[in-house]
């Protein structure tokens, strides 16, 4: 890999000093730029998911402020392109902590609608020119520190510099922790908090991290055209192209934007000379069928159709494998997890109705009662995902009333829920990777591969659930069973105190089930505390110190498997009277 | 303050109209789940097609609505059966994909068929103004606002009265229910696309009278539709056309009273403070 | 027969006959599978292997909405109502693949037969409680004049006079000729009404049975509680 990219490297910078011809010249400049903004809307559409219709505000931004800068104040571009790329993170941060939460279409359309508002703000800003334009003074041409030339060589260096940028980026997060966790809340952001993501932060630096570098790339445009106006820099067209690139070329890949750049610009390009004005409409209109196409078959675009001629090799484990067995550790006498009068009503039913249980550290407890108890709704609301309307849990001396979701986990219990989730697009090894500790984590961080002890550990938990010689497939190709072994190893690898586990035996061959309940067992010898709410009473009897028995949103019945079974309350509940 | 009531009376006219878009909009996402994107880029079509009838065979847009409503139904319907029926299970951003390529597709085929000029119909038989009060009514808008009134009418008889509406609005509330009445849902779903691109034809034969077309009209068009189906809340005939009349009152009333330019502004203003603070059904995966 | 979801499979060689004017209930714990199963028969879901016959034609493969006009009304569980549509539209609906000329009586008489229908008429469906809502469901089963009933826990959730109202009907159902087939997860109402039931536990019939017989088996009692 690194002699390809040394090569292809030396061909890129050689390339201005053989060719001359200004077309080409120009067609490259192009291509890098564009290809900048589209490995930049990647970080934002590719990565984690919120697809930007709207990137043309952050590169005209860039392009405004450093043109305006130069014009009016004589500033340098070199810095004017800082401050652009300053600006647009700072907007997108405004604009995009709100309109996260809206469903993607409306996500899509509400930066659409932002492109349009800042369109036509700028149309009509005569501090900037309005419709009129700005023409960039021409007297600083080919002072270096101005970043103007008349020639086109030194544009095709800047520009290199900012596409080679963009894609080292995209090749940072791809290889640290940064890429599996943007990808991870892209596939279901619940389940990521579930594990203690952070979902807002690691969005947000998303979003600013794209911005910024979609400013920079305005900002080299403007200095390369000399002339810009809303129509130029600021129109839904660049924000669609964009979008076209990074779908064409491969979303949440390292190279598939550049290469999208590359195929659409240079197409656009060349058959413009060659058909005239038409030349756009034609390639438009092949565009568009592609990525119709390509979202029914091959939604990884040219890179995927690419990718799939070779094959994924296993990855690396950079560290050793830590050794699981550790001693037995007794059920201790404490509470590790208490539980009390937690009331939830939904519309005029009260689904829990002041429940309250507690968990002592090591304990295996059972919960369970028949269908609408209520038992799953319990999870919801004491691991942040429901609001209680009333009640209080606490975890050793830190009450959890209330935190959200990713904070629960942080804290140290985390849950794996009943339909099994597993994160779409992501390897068994990523799996392992989301799932590490958080705690003390900042987002800046995620741009670093994991400790070795962690990946040890990683590496360790999947030999313990029998995934290590899948650890390179997606999850989404394992079996039912072997997906929920593989949430079973990540809420272990979470490090998490207390682990709640939803039906995990449910839809599981018996095989599996057996297999799951020694996994169980050993880890409850070695002192983890789970709390499970189960159906079949096999397990239950198999695992549980005790069993809490749940109907109607009340606890019942309380007691050891054997007490449960002679409880005439539990009876009449599954009997009826 | 004349000036207001007139531009209320041309909010009123327009509203309308784009209530009719946005009820075709909220109609296949209510039947189908699926947010068409490319939605705007059928009216287009629509004005050209209705140009295009009159430039070259003179026909009167008046007398075009028999021929582009019925060929824009099945516009819809077969859009459905090629594209639409293979990502109704696909995940959301495959779908979003799939309809922001129809969107490319159907723009850039007009671009390259019709290039990038803007045309105009003159000369119809929908021409001039009446004083109407003290204010001016013009006709076109008028017969505009009349013909989406008499498609509203006309749909929520067909919704409401008829047998066949009422298994469309039992396949939009629950296809899983609807199935379990015998309902063939895969006909319902492309119904939908039909009856809603329909509509969008008969708001395109409408507005070429008074509006001018070109391929590039989709973006405004897109989120002033949209921005009726947020506001006036989606899945209803009566939540679309209340919606669309209130983005032809804010697009004409602010318009006139704070600055004209800005018109479709405060429309985006508006659809973006709703999605943020009204997000019933737009929150969430 | 044999189904699941992908991978996973739920259904693991179940095989039932059903005669008419039998009413025939299937308990068992959660994840069992009855729900899969009650899916898999109205095409839902596709069978991994195994046949199905109905009046002794095979309809394996048969799409959903067509086994209505074969004659098998499916009331799933939890919401079957449409809320947004009247009551009597809601009702009207269940003679929706009907093309004889007797739906206006039988709805007439419907109404007649439950008050609280009539009184609620043009009420939209949602704002029904949910022992009504079952009432309007099994009404327009009676509409629908078919020839099985397929009812997954029509008494989930229901209080104790709703839940004997409901098996009224559903004795009026197979009094029809109908042949019944209910998923009940409360043991005691389903052999009271059933003329015999069938336990179901990891996707297998266990053992079946008749009435009061099986109330006392030692075999229901471990599938429920363990030991």
């Amino acid at each position: 890999m690194t002699l390809q990219a040394v090569l292809l490297a030396a061909a890129l910078v050689a390339f201005p000093f053989v060719v001359h011809s200004s077309f080409h010249l120009n067609a490259a400049i192009l291509v890098f730029l564009f290809g900048a903004v589209a490995q930049a809307w990647n970080i934002l559409g590719g990565y984690a998911g919120q697809l930007s219709f709207g990137h043309s505000v952050f590169f005209g931004i860039g392009a405004y402020t450093s043109s305006v800068l130069l014009w009016r104040y004589a500033f340098t571009p070199w810095g004017g392109a800082l401050a652009g790329a300053f600006l647009a993170a700072t907007v997108s941060l405004i604009v995009g902590s709100p309109t996260f939460r809206l469903r993607r279409h409306f996500f899509a359309l509400a930066t659409l609608a932002l492109g349009e508002i800042a369109r036509i703000t700028f149309l009509n800003w005569t501090y900037v020119g309005a419709a009129i334009g700005l023409y960039l003074p021409l007297q600083y041409r080919n002072i270096g520190t101005y970043m103007m030339w008349d020639g086109k060589r030194p544009y095709y260096m800047v520009a290199l510099g900012l596409c080679a940028l963009a894609v080292a980026l995209a090749a940072l997060i791809d290889r640290t922790r940064m890429g599996p966790y943007l990808r991870a809340i892209n596939a279901d952001e619940d389940a990521a908090r579930a594990l203690g993501l952070h979902v807002l932060r690691y969005k947000q630096w998303a979003i600013a991290t794209s911005a910024a570098l979609t400013a920079l790339a305005g900002s080299v445009y403007a200095q390369y055209v000399l002339y810009i106006d809303p129509y130029n820099v600021m129109t839904a067209r660049i924000s669609l192209l964009v979008v076209v690139i990074a779908l064409i070329g491969g979303r949440a890949t390292v190279w598939g934007p550049a290469l999208g750049a590359v195929f659409i610009v240079l197409l656009s390009e060349y058959s413009r000379t060659v058909l005239g004005h038409l030349g756009e409409g034609y390639d438009f209109i092949v565009f568009g069928a592609a990525i119709m196409a390509l979202s029914l078959y091959e939604p990884r675009g040219l890179y995927g159709l690419v990718r799939r001629v070779r094959s994924r090799p296993l990855p690396q484990i950079a560290g050793a494998a830590q050794d699981l067995i550790g001693p037995p550790s007794p059920v201790a006498a404490e509470a590790v997890l208490s539980i009390e009068d937690i009331s939830k009503r939904f519309g005029g039913i009260a689904a829990l109705d002041r429940v309250g249980l507690s968990v002592r550290r090591g304990e295996v407890v059972c919960l369970i009662g028949p269908n609408g108890a209520g038992k799953s709704t319990l999870f919801d609301c004491i691991t942040g995902f429901q609001r209680p309307d009333a009640g209080a849990v606490r975890l050793r001396d830190a009450s959890l009333t209330g935190a959200p979701a990713h904070r629960v986990a942080l804290l140290g219990m985390v849950r794996a829920f009943q339909l099994v989730r597993v994160f779409s697009d992501l390897t068994v090894w990523e799996h392992m990777l989301v799932a590490q500790p958080h705690r003390n984590e900042s987002v800046w961080a995620a741009l670093r591969r994991s400790a070795p002890r962690v990946e040890g550990q990683g590496q360790a938990l999947l030999q313990f659930v029998g995934l290590l010689d899948s650890r390179g497939i997606l999850a989404d190709e394992l079996s039912y069973g072997q997906q929920k072994l593989l949430a079973f190893a990540m809420a272990l690898m979470s490090g998490a105190e207390v682990i709640l586990l939803d039906e995990p035996t449910a839809g599981v061959s018996p095989q599996m089930t057996q297999q799951l309940i020694g996994h169980i067992r050993e880890m409850n010898r070695q002192g983890r505390t789970f709390v499970i709410i189960e159906h079949n009473m096999a397990v239950v009897d198999a695992l549980a110190h005790r069993v809490y028995f749940m109907a109607d949103g009340h606890i019942l019945a309380e007691g050891t498997p054997e007490q449960i079974r002679g409880d005439p309350q539990v009876l009449e509940a599954y009997y009826g009277r | 303050m004349d000036f207001v009531l007139q531009a209320a009376l041309n909010g009123v006219l327009l509203g309308l109209v784009y209530g009719l878009v946005a009820l075709g909009l909220s109609l296949i996402w209510g039947v189908t789940d699926i947010v068409n994107l490319a939605h705007a880029e059928y009216l287009m079509l629509g004005m050209y097609a209705t140009y295009w009838l009159w430039a070259l065979a003179h026909i009167d847009p008046l007398y075009a609505i028999p021929l582009v409503v019925p060929a824009f139904f099945l516009f819809g319907y077969v859009t459905y059966r090629v594209l639409i029926r293979r990502i109704l299970s696909a995940p959301m951003v495959s779908q979003i994909f799939a309809t922001f390529g129809l969107l490319f597709f159907l723009r850039y085929s007009a671009f390259a068929a019709f290039g990038p000029n803007v045309r105009g119909i003159w000369g119809s038989r929908l021409e001039g103004s009446v004083p109407l009060g003290g204010l001016v009514l013009s006709l076109p808008k008028g017969a505009a606002a009349l013909a989406a009134l008499c498609t509203f009418a006309g749909l929520w008889l067909f919704l409401n009265r008829t047998r066949t509406g009422k298994a469309l609005q039992a396949t939009a509330q629950d296809h899983r229910v609807a199935q379990t009445l015998g309902i063939d849902t895969e006909q319902m779903f492309a119904l939908s696309w039909g009856i809603g691109i329909g509509a969008v034809g008969v708001a395109a034969v409408f507005l070429s009278p008074f509006y001018q077309t070109s391929p590039a009209i989709g973006d405004a068009f897109l989120l002033l539709a949209f921005s009726s189906v947020v506001l006036g809340g989606f899945g209803t005939v009566s939540g679309a056309l209340v919606g669309g009349l209130c983005i032809g009152l804010v697009e004409n009333v602010l318009g006139a009273l704070i600055a004209p330019t800005f018109k479709l502004l405060f429309v985006f203003v508006v659809f973006i403070a709703v999605l943020l603070v009204r997000p019933a059904g737009l929150v969430g995966k | 027969m044999h189904s699941g979801y992908g991978t996973r499979e739920v259904i693991r060689g179940v095989s039932l006959s059903l005669g008419a004017g039998e009413i025939v209930a299937m308990i068992g714990p959660n994840g069992a599978g009855k729900s899969t199963l009650l899916r898999t028969i109205f095409g839902f879901l596709r069978p991994t292997r195994g046949t199905l016959h109905l009046d002794g034609e095979s309809i394996a493969g048969v799409r959903p909405h067509q086994m209505v006009r074969r004659g098998i009304a499916y009331v799933m569980q939890g919401h079957n109502v449409l809320p947004g549509l009247s009551v009597e539209d809601n009702l009207q609906l269940g003679a929706y693949v009907r093309v004889d000329r007797q739906v206006r009586t039988d709805l007439d008489r419907l109404l007649e037969q439950f008050p609280i229908l009539q009184a609620r008429r043009r009420q939209k469906a949602g704002v029904l409680s949910g022992g009504e809502r079952r009432i309007l469901e099994l009404a327009r089963v009676l509409l629908q004049r078919p020839k099985v009933v397929l009812l997954d826990e029509p008494t989930l959730g229901l209080a104790p006079r709703m839940i004997d109202q409901v098996y009224d009907v559903v004795h009026s159902v197979k009094g029809a000729g109908v042949a019944v087939f209910v998923v009940e997860q409360n043991v005691r109402t389903a052999l009271r009404h059933a003329h015999r039931a069938c336990v179901l536990e990891q996707g297998t019939v266990r053992f079946e049975g008749r009435g009061e017989e099986m109330l006392q088996h030692p075999e229901v009692k471990r599938v429920y509680l363990g030991g």
